[in-house]
């Protein structure tokens, strides 16, 4: 209770130099005793303007300091079941305190005229912290968030999360239910403050195992007459370079049902994958600064979007908590994506022997798909029990065109071979999955023979169609006999069913013994099982000199793909607590876990040579170590070491493929001597959190090594015309290495919020592969560093800083050490400014540096403004003005590296463009218009 | 959330209030003299803290290596020591009235069999302290086969073989006569458990409220996780209380009579037949979780002259105001949570709502006859001294020395408190 406790004794105070300070006890005279918990507010006397607020201590009493002298003010005592108190007083001079001494507060309730003119800000009700709306003055259309970031203690971050006195809201609900999808922001940044009658805040039990887990939640309670209601928005845009977007999401409430229609089109990469993403994205936010959304202007391509859904939800009961609720979600998305994209590039291997290739390549890609979704779940949940069900049906039907062309040019940059394909593909694919998950959990009024156990079941069946047409010409410069011709035709046709079925038993010795939560060693028993059959139909022809197509007797095939994949595991493990009551708690946990993988893996083709039966079996442990250190008052840190290993089998492409060569440039061989790899990891993790409640710092720590011994990896055979022969092979032993850094913290200032999370990440790894028969280890480092800082004054002007520097450096060790090393500047300014209630402007400038040794640096900044103005008389309306790539800057240059192959070049991308668009937010709460 | 319920978890008991088809023939209880005491918490009047106590001595314990524990999860009083249980360190430990750390006791491989049940925690809490005129005191602490007895350094004097598999709470009602609670009895036909029992010696000379071991799903009840008997000033006599029932029951080495009988307004009140109509069969423990302000249990009743403190206890912990003195004379109600600090309490608060819990999780651990007994942790102690941080305050000795040289890491402070005679 300590986290609210502590709100006691904040306040919105004044700096004047003409102040001073108050105080006085509250005494219930009725009850005779001072009053702890009551709600305390100085207000200007003239103008009603609140001041500062308190809730009073233990001992009833209140103290505010920097209250300006010389003036009349106002002090309003409020308590839930007493009449609130109003009391003028004048502090005569400067730096003077004066002591109100006992302040009488009678019992009963609080007149209908008092709540309007003095609510208190903030009430305690019993466990339960209240905020109350009313008695924060702004403007009429202002919502929730806007409210929210005018408490002192409670900090709203950039991505949304909200937090009180440094701790994370957990889930924020409304009339203690999840809002629509369940993202605060929906509910915070489309709800109108008018409309809520209390925010609560209150402490909500974790696991109860571990008493120091408990969650912060934050619930909207709407005032009567409010609990049903509409709010979204319809857009449309238009502009230069014939670009637009239109976008429309109307969602209902009730406190039964929640009911969201949503609707996209535009032709400016803006790709909502789903329904909640396109909510998200539209929200009507109120009357604060928030940073612009803007187009991911570095995707790659130009897409077409059009998509549609509706979701809708159902609460069987009106009061849900953690051991009663019964819930249906049903939702239906479809999307129409139209994409086009011309991706140029050179990429240069090096080889052995100081020699190198070239390759240039152009694909041209012009896709149209058309899917659509359907989930519905079903969610019900009793004190020691709960079950799932949930169902998703998908259907794709996608056409996709390629034309690629390709060449290759050795160390002098001459040609020696060429390689153009058209490819055009038609694919439909219709996929089902099915999962219920059944837990149970311990209850101490449970007789059963099984009091824990979580045991789950999912059903995918995957159909799949593919039409392909390939069309390829290879041109050899050095020798005309390998040159090639191809018009191949592919009717693939392919069914797979996977089925998963686990069973878990947490702490087995409890179970079997009936003992509960004894010390020592306990278990946990776990079986997970996975059958896989993919059965392919494959039928290709060729088309022959007669101009008539002729089946590929290779080619076309019947196969039967089947696995089962086994793995039980036995987890020991052990706890030791160490706590002293209101000094500290202390916990060691260690854990060994005993998983063998039993995997059989089945082939029945028609080609003799693809008929396997392996089988395949390892011992794949796990182990962990975790030590929690809180310190009452001070600080909180973890220390995890964890431990796991797993084995990577050869999938069928990889051991005996049916060799299709119209792609000479890579054409995958078959190895049947592979081996299954096994990769090992170490991990180890710190955090630090301080539990003081102002200012509060979060950092952690992290790092984790592997290695993975029989690596599986490409041994490329490449010819002087860039014909490259790929096997998988067993390859020695693979090494990575990985660590991360991640600090945040707040700054109260002021009116003013500094957010600062600085974030640095590194990547270090040595790869052994073969080129031509030689082993080659590839040396790779790269890394990220992040510094962001977002500033907001008052609800005015908001600003977000980032800077980053990302490197890449890769060091060949084998037959050449041919290196190759490039870097990152991204630098980001993004600010919003309002000018009075209704203007407001948005700018965003992202500049970038790439560096890469023995290249030209590519420096390019992308800017991007726009100007919003809200009109009518609820703010429904918006006219806004883009303009985006300013400065035609943007280039979107593609510059990676990966083993000893340099990747260089360009593809499409957005470029300038302005638009004008008009919003309108339909919005009704309650019976009538929110104002 | 109120730690008070959390402390308020199930208890021990397997106790199941489902009626016990037994044919077990139950002493009759004395209920000529029943007090009716009409209780609204809300009506409770506040007073200071000298209106109610005579004077309090803070105790703080000292604080050394050896000494340093965690929680007072019960506290005996001894004619010169307190004796205390400490879960968190598994020990028990002896100190002087004046907080001298003296002696310790290792327990934690003592296994608290009565607390061995399928579904509690198995937590050691129960020893006994046996005073006599006539031979030094001694510390009982029992497992399922021997009863260990140590003197006041801490040493093991003697281990006796325990055939009696009642290890429960044992009151000593004087004529060599004492009382055992959830009593199991099986002679002959009968094989029974009861809420109490009165033994003299080994042989059962009154038993009273049968119930079922074999406690159905929703069997378990809320309990004050406390006791079930609270010495009264006569050494020989206790208030007995069960859960769910709101009476007070007296007990004397010749039975048992019921004392008081409380009355809540119905906002507070469980229905008359809540343990016996079968609709509330599985429902029960859902009743008090969704109704917080409905009161399962009385308890930490302590008696002095016409005075009567006790605690009520609901899962919302009636806004932190859950302990109450009655005036028996006056039938005055005043709370003690809201009791105005004065000087006899160095003007620190008496309780620590919004502070700590340790008020709401162990009210007053014991009564000696003469004083009422409880504690803060050194956390909340130093919460207290900001509290009233810029008052002029002139500590007692012992509590100036306790705020210069401790900190809020020490021991907890024992706070010895003597009522006023009304």
């Amino acid at each position: 209770m300590t986290f609210i406790c502590r709100l006691t004794g904040f306040g919105q105070q004044n700096t004047a130099s003409n102040t001073g300070s108050i105080k006085g006890i509250v005494i219930d005279t009725a009850h005779n005793y001072a009053l702890r918990s009551a709600t305390v507010t100085i207000y200007k006397a003239s103008t009603g303007t609140m001041l500062s607020y308190q809730i009073t201590n233990n001992l009833g009493e209140f103290l505010f300091k920097n209250l300006p002298s010389e003036q009349p003010l106002k002090v309003s005592i409020s308590h839930m079941g007493y009449k609130t108190l109003n009391k003028t007083f004048t502090i005569p001079t400067a730096n003077q305190s004066i002591d109100l001494g006992e302040l009488k507060i009678a019992t009963g309730n609080i007149e209908l005229d008092e709540v309007k003119i003095s609510v208190p800000p903030i009430t305690m009700n019993g466990d339960t912290l209240e905020f109350n709306p009313a008695a924060f003055k702004l403007d009429s259309n202002a919502v929730v968030e806007d409210l929210l970031r005018k408490i002192p203690n409670i900090t709203v971050w950039g991505d949304g999360t909200i937090s009180v006195n440094g701790r994370d809201v957990k889930r924020l609900l409304v009339n203690g239910k999840e809002f629509f999808t369940g993202d605060a922001k929906i509910a915070t940044q489309n709800l109108p403050k008018n409309i809520i009658e209390k925010i609560q805040v209150y402490k909500k039990q974790g696991d109860s195992r571990n008493p120091l887990d408990s969650l912060i939640e934050m619930n909207l309670k709407t005032k009567k007459g409010n609990e049903n209601g509409y709010f979204g928005k319809i857009g449309a845009g238009y502009g230069t370079e014939k670009h637009y977007e239109l976008d429309g999401n109307v969602n209902f409430f009730s406190p039964h049902s929640q009911l969201s229609l949503v609707g996209a089109k535009n032709n400016v990469n803006k790709i909502a994958k789903d329904i909640s993403t396109l909510i998200a994205n539209s929200s009507f936010k109120g009357i604060g600064t928030n940073i612009e959304y803007m187009p991911d202007f570095r995707t790659g391509g130009l897409t077409s979007n059009t998509s549609g859904g509706i979701s809708y939800k159902y609460d069987f009961l009106l009061k849900a908590d953690e051991n009663k609720n019964k819930q249906i979600n049903a939702d239906y998305f479809v999307q129409n994506k139209n994409y086009s994209n011309l991706y140029q590039t050179k990429s240069v291997l090096a080889l052995p022997g100081l020699q190198q290739i070239s390759e240039n390549n152009s694909n041209n890609t012009e896709s149209i798909s058309l899917s659509h979704k359907h989930g519905a779940t079903y969610n019900w949940l009793r004190r020691n029990k709960s079950l799932k069900l949930s169902q998703w049906l998908t259907n794709t039907r996608d056409e996709t065109t390629n034309i690629i062309e390709r060449n290759s040019e050795n160390s002098k940059g001459e040609i020696n071979s060429y390689n153009n394909t058209r490819n055009q593909n038609e694919t439909h694919s219709n996929v089902y999955r099915f999962e219920m998950e059944y837990r149970k959990r311990p209850d101490f009024a449970s007789h059963d023979f099984l009091k824990e156990f979580i045991v789950s079941y999912s059903f995918d069946y995957g159909q799949k169609k593919e039409i392909v047409g390939n069309l390829t010409t290879y041109k050899s410069l050095i020798d005309a006999t390998q040159n090639k011709n191809f018009d191949r035709h592919y009717d693939n046709k392919s069914n797979s069913l996977n089925q998963r079925i686990s069973l878990l038993l947490p702490n087995f010795k409890n179970t079997i013994f009936n003992v509960d939560r004894p010390k020592g060693i306990n278990f946990d028993l776990s079986n997970v099982t996975t059958i896989y059959t993919d059965r392919d139909e494959n039928d290709v022809k060729d088309r022959m000199a007669s101009g008539l197509y002729t089946s590929n007797n290779y080619l076309t095939n019947n196969s039967r793909y089947t696995t089962i994949d086994e793995v039980p595991g036995l987890n020991i493990k052990n706890s030791y607590v160490k706590k002293l009551a209101n000094r500290f708690y202390k916990s060691l946990d260690i854990s060994i876990g005993l998983k063998g993988q039993f995997f059989v893996q089945k082939n029945n083709s028609l080609k003799a040579f693809q008929n396997i039966d392996r089988r395949y079996s390892a011992f794949i442990p796990t182990a962990a170590i975790s030590y929690n250190d809180r310190q009452y008052g001070e600080y909180e840190k973890s220390y995890v070491l964890d431990y796991s290993s797993n084995q990577t089998i050869p999938n069928i492409q990889q051991l005996t493929p049916l060799i299709d060569s119209t792609n000479l440039y890579y054409v995958r061989q078959g190895n049947l001597k592979l081996k299954p790899s096994f990769t090992q990891n170490i991990s180890f993790l710190f955090s630090s959190n301080s539990l003081e409640t102002k200012n509060a710092l979060k950092y952690s720590l992290g790092a984790t090594i592997g290695f993975t011994d029989n690596n599986l990896t490409d041994s490329i055979e490449v010819d002087k015309q860039n014909i490259r022969n790929i096997y998988t092979v067993n390859a020695g032993r693979n090494k990575f290495m990985s660590a991360n850094g991640n600090l945040t913290k707040v700054f109260k200032l002021k009116g003013s919020e500094i957010q600062l999370r600085l974030y640095t990440y590194l990547y270090k790894s040595k790869t052994p592969n073969y080129f031509n028969g030689f082993l080659n280890l590839s040396d790779y480092l790269t890394t990220t560093n992040t510094i962001d800082a977002n500033l907001t004054i008052k609800d005015r002007f908001a600003i977000n800083v980032k800077s980053g520097y990302n490197t890449t450096r890769s060091v060949q060790n084998g037959f050449n050490n041919i290196s190759f090393a490039s870097s990152t500047f991204a630098n980001s300014i993004s600010a919003s400014y309002r000018l009075g209630k209704r203007l407001s402007i948005n700018s965003n400038i992202n500049a970038n540096t790439n560096i890469s040794r023995g290249f030209q640096n590519i420096d390019y900044t992308i800017w991007n403004a726009s100007t919003t103005y809200r009109f009518l008389k609820g703010n429904n309306g918006e006219v806004k003005f883009s303009a985006l790539d300013l400065l035609r800057e943007n280039v979107n240059v593609i510059n990676r590296s990966f083993g000893n192959t340099l990747i260089f070049g360009s593809q499409t991308v957005l470029q300038q463009y302005f638009m004008l668009s008009f919003s309108y937010y339909p919005r009704m709460f309650g019976k009538k218009t929110s104002k | 959330m109120n730690k008070n319920v959390l402390s308020l978890i199930f208890t021990s008991s397997f106790i199941s209030l489902s009626l016990v088809n037994s044919f077990a023939q139950t002493m009759i209880i004395d209920s000529t003299q029943v007090t009716t005491l009409r209780i609204d918490p809300n009506n409770a009047k506040g007073l200071k803290v000298s209106q109610v106590f005579e004077e309090i001595t803070y105790i703080p314990l000292e604080t050394t290596k050896e000494s340093l524990f965690g929680n007072i999860d019960k506290l005996a009083v001894g004619k010169e020591n307190f004796i205390i249980y400490d879960n968190d360190t598994q020990a028990i430990l002896i100190f002087t009235k004046d907080g001298k750390y003296q002696a310790k006791i290792a327990v934690s491989n003592i296994v608290d069999e009565e607390n061995k049940t399928p579904n509690t925690k198995s937590r050691f809490k129960k020893f006994d302290l046996i005073e006599n005129v006539d031979s030094p005191s001694i510390i009982r602490v029992k497992s399922s086969k021997y009863s260990y007895e140590y003197d006041l350094k801490g040493k093991e004097v003697r281990r006796i073989s325990l055939i009696d598999k009642n290890f429960n709470d044992r009151f000593e009602l004087g004529n060599g006569i004492h009382a055992k609670v959830n009593y199991y009895i099986k002679s002959g036909a009968e094989s029974n458990y009861y809420e109490l029992a009165l033994l003299k010696e080994k042989e059962v000379i009154g038993k009273y409220f049968p119930f079922a071991k074999d406690w159905e799903q929703d069997g378990a009840v809320y309990t004050i996780n406390h006791s079930s008997l609270y010495p009264k000033v006569d050494s020989a006599a206790a208030f007995f209380v069960r859960p769910g029932d709101y009476s007070v029951y007296g007990l004397t080495n010749t039975g048992l009579s019921k004392n008081f009988k409380f009355v809540f307004p119905a906002r507070n009140s469980i229905p008359r037949d809540f343990y016996s109509n079968p609709i509330f069969k599985g429902k029960r423990i859902e009743y008090f979780d969704t109704n917080r302000d409905k009161i399962y249990s009385v308890g930490y009743t302590y008696q002095v002259g016409n005075g009567l403190f006790f605690k009520l206890a609901t899962r919302g912990g009636l806004n932190g105001n859950d302990s109450f003195l009655y005036n028996l004379k006056t039938m005055d109600l005043f709370s003690i949570n809201h009791l105005q600090p004065d000087n006899t309490s160095s003007y620190l608060p008496l309780t620590d709502e919004g502070i700590g819990t340790e008020f709401a999780n162990n009210n007053f651990h014991t009564f000696d006859g003469k004083y009422l007994y409880t504690h803060f942790s050194s956390l909340t102690m130093f919460r207290f001294k900001e509290l009233v941080k810029g008052k002029k305050i002139e500590y007692s000795p012992v509590i100036k020395k306790y705020f210069k040289s401790g900190d809020k890491k020490g021991n907890p402070v024992i706070l010895q408190l003597l009522p006023k005679i009304f």
